[in-house]
């Protein structure tokens, strides 16, 4: 006698199919068919039906049983810490993030070279960086720097496991940190040229403006009346707005600033 | 009494039959059993004697059991008594068969150890009750006849020691109880024997009333060895300690104990879990690098970091600048272990080591 006429209508499917098995057509009650039908014909009945064998299926996959499961291995694992409740939260105390894949297939072997890839996120805002360390580590860090999110992303797969990967990353993130606040000796040799972004204190545009101004306003060329002119409203504005045009892409707003900073400046 | 055995025209029969089927076993050369074919022939040459040299002290030992055996002298009389009965011919050629015609052979073995032409008048009416079995009468009896006087007249050694060979063999297989053929007898033959519990052989009772008065002259394990068979080395050495050889069935009581033991799988959970265990299934979740402990224990910087083992290159020069590249390309390497980056580096050493005379000769090799 089929089991299939001796289950009664409340039992409890998850002890049916515990595992992932193949259909067996006298355990499932369900009065399935498949197949092509033949001519003038329905689908195949399931008693016998290599198709429904052939096929897998998640009978022990049910809600019901996937909430066992889960019941089952909440005793192993622990509960999200309800500090950590927001994004920032989380990037402030979880700065360095790292990514690294696992990878199943069914096959023979267990073992996939992609695995052991490791990468390393840092944003340089979590890093103790003053202004010269920053430029220094963006400029060693090179392409693996990325100005839109202001992150460093280190990548490492020269070692075939991902524990060394991991090692050899850290190792290299704290190079870069190091490195970038040492100042070297040749670097003091930078030029104007060298520069990477334009600085407008002494500049040619610094020279030519204040030597508008003083002969505009008919003033002594000494140094007292040049720092008072530096320290002028107009002067600052007419020097971010320089700064600004120069060292960033030119835009409407920018363009009309430069123009109200000249007029004040020019007294016009 | 019909205790002791009938012998019949068939059993006869059986006896030639069961007699050439022996030989061709035992591939023993004698006048009687002959190879091939049912009807005696004279060819015993291609009979070789392998069996010659050690069944030499057979002879003797079989010299001893015929002393100590009793001769049926009954049994010429029984071939007489058998001459006017013929019973149906029963193809079952059994074991007890052989043995009365054993003892028939065996008294004429005995008969034969005296070198004489003369053929006794025993053997011949033994030969004389064969043949009447046999189809072609006259022509069986007067070849048996022939063999008999050959093999009296001997070729010395040879002859002998063939009758030793097959009366050996004879002795052997006889345990001297044609009682059993009444047995067998009282049942009717063409009844199949089962073994019911599979033990693959049939348990006997004995019915003692038949035995009472036969005492067994041969125990079947006790006695003089007649060294037909090599002994196995087992039961020659009994008192040696060595490595217990398992028989079948301790294999398999171990088998049963192990699936005592064990706990089948109720249900496809338990099964996953004692594959695990066993190997059989991989651990979840999947760790790829699963099995590579030995190689999770080498530190990043001995795959990295290779410029240590270029100490013992030139500092400077074409040479530094390749082995650079070598090291940089090795150390980018994720398949070799450290152990063959460094062999890679050794390699290129002794390499250049070798080529030291032309590297010199072109300036190259500088220290």
């Amino acid at each position: 006698m089929p089991r299939i006429e001796k289950m009664p209508v409340n039992q409890e499917w998850s002890s049916v199919y515990p595992t992932a098995y193949s259909f067996k057509s006298n355990a499932v009650p369900l009065p399935i068919r498949m197949g092509y039908p033949m001519k003038n014909s329905i689908p195949a009945e399931k008693k016998g039906n290599l198709e429904l064998i052939k096929i897998p299926n998640f009978l022990h996959l049910t809600p019901l049983a996937v909430k066992k499961h889960c019941s089952a291995l909440k005793a192993f694992c622990t509960t999200w810490p309800d500090v950590l409740d927001s994004d920032s939260k989380f990037q402030k105390n979880f700065p360095i993030q790292v990514e690294s894949k696992d990878f199943v297939s069914s096959g023979p072997s267990l073992r996939n070279p992609n695995a052991r890839i490791v990468t390393l996120f840092v944003n340089l805002k979590d890093l103790n960086l003053d202004h010269h360390s920053e430029k220094k580590l963006i400029k060693l860090a090179g392409e693996r720097y990325n100005p839109m999110t202001d992150t460093i992303a280190i990548t490492a797969d020269r070692c075939p496991l991902r524990r060394q990967n991991y090692d050899y990353a850290m190792y290299l993130l704290t190079v870069l940190y190091h490195e970038s606040w040492k100042h070297e000796i040749w670097e003091e040799e930078k030029t104007k040229v060298d520069h990477d972004e334009y600085i407008w204190n002494s500049s040619i545009s610094q020279t030519h403006i204040i030597n508008t101004i003083l002969r505009m306003n008919g003033l002594e060329d000494s140094p007292t009346t040049r720092e008072q002119l530096m320290n002028s409203v107009d002067l600052q504005e007419f020097r971010n707005s320089v700064t600004t045009l120069k060292n960033t892409k030119e835009t409407e707003t920018s363009i009309l600033q430069y123009k109200e900073s000249v007029k004040k400046v020019l007294g016009l | 009494m019909k205790g002791s055995s009938v012998l019949k025209m068939s059993s006869l029969r059986r006896l030639w039959r069961a007699s050439v089927h022996c030989h061709r076993t035992f591939s023993a050369s004698t006048a009687i059993m002959q190879a091939k074919k049912h009807t005696p022939s004279k060819d015993n040459e291609e009979n070789g004697d392998p069996k010659a040299k050690p069944q030499e002290s057979g002879k003797e030992k079989l010299l001893d059991l015929l002393g100590s055996m009793k001769v049926e002298v009954t049994s010429k009389r029984k071939l007489q008594s058998l001459k006017g009965q013929i019973s149906k011919d029963q193809k079952r050629i059994s074991v007890e068969s052989l043995e009365s015609a054993t003892s028939m052979f065996q008294e004429a073995a005995s008969e034969n150890k005296d070198p004489k032409t003369v053929v006794s008048p025993e053997l011949i009416s033994a030969v004389s009750a064969v043949a009447k079995s046999m189809p072609d009468k006259n022509k069986v009896e007067s070849e048996l006849l022939q063999q008999l006087r050959k093999h009296e007249s001997g070729n010395g050694i040879q002859a002998k020691q063939e009758t030793a060979n097959i009366v050996d063999i004879i002795a052997d297989m006889k345990i001297g109880k044609q009682a059993n053929n009444a047995r067998f007898a009282a049942r009717p033959a063409n009844q199949i024997h089962f073994d019911d519990d599979g033990h693959g052989y049939i348990h006997e009772k004995e019915k003692n009333s038949d035995f009472t008065g036969v005492k067994r002259r041969f125990d079947l394990f006790q006695g003089k060895r007649l060294s037909i068979f090599q002994v196995p080395l087992e039961i020659k050495h009994p008192d040696k300690k060595e490595a217990p050889v398992l028989s079948l069935w301790d294999v398999e009581l171990a088998k049963q104990i192990a699936a005592v033991v064990q706990h089948v799988p109720r249900n496809g959970f338990e099964e996953m879990i004692q594959w695990t265990r066993e190997g059989k299934l991989w651990q979840y979740p999947i760790d790829n690098e699963a099995g590579l402990e030995e190689e999770a224990e080498v530190p990043f910087h001995e795959h990295v970091f290779l410029e240590n083992h270029l100490e013992d290159f030139p500092k400077h020069g074409p040479i530094r600048h390749f082995m650079e590249l070598v090291v940089n390309g090795l150390s980018k390497n994720h398949c070799l272990t450290v152990k063959q980056k460094t062999e890679h580096i050794q390699w290129f050493k002794d390499y250049f080591k070798q080529k030291e005379d032309i590297l010199r000769e072109n300036e190259v090799y500088l220290n």
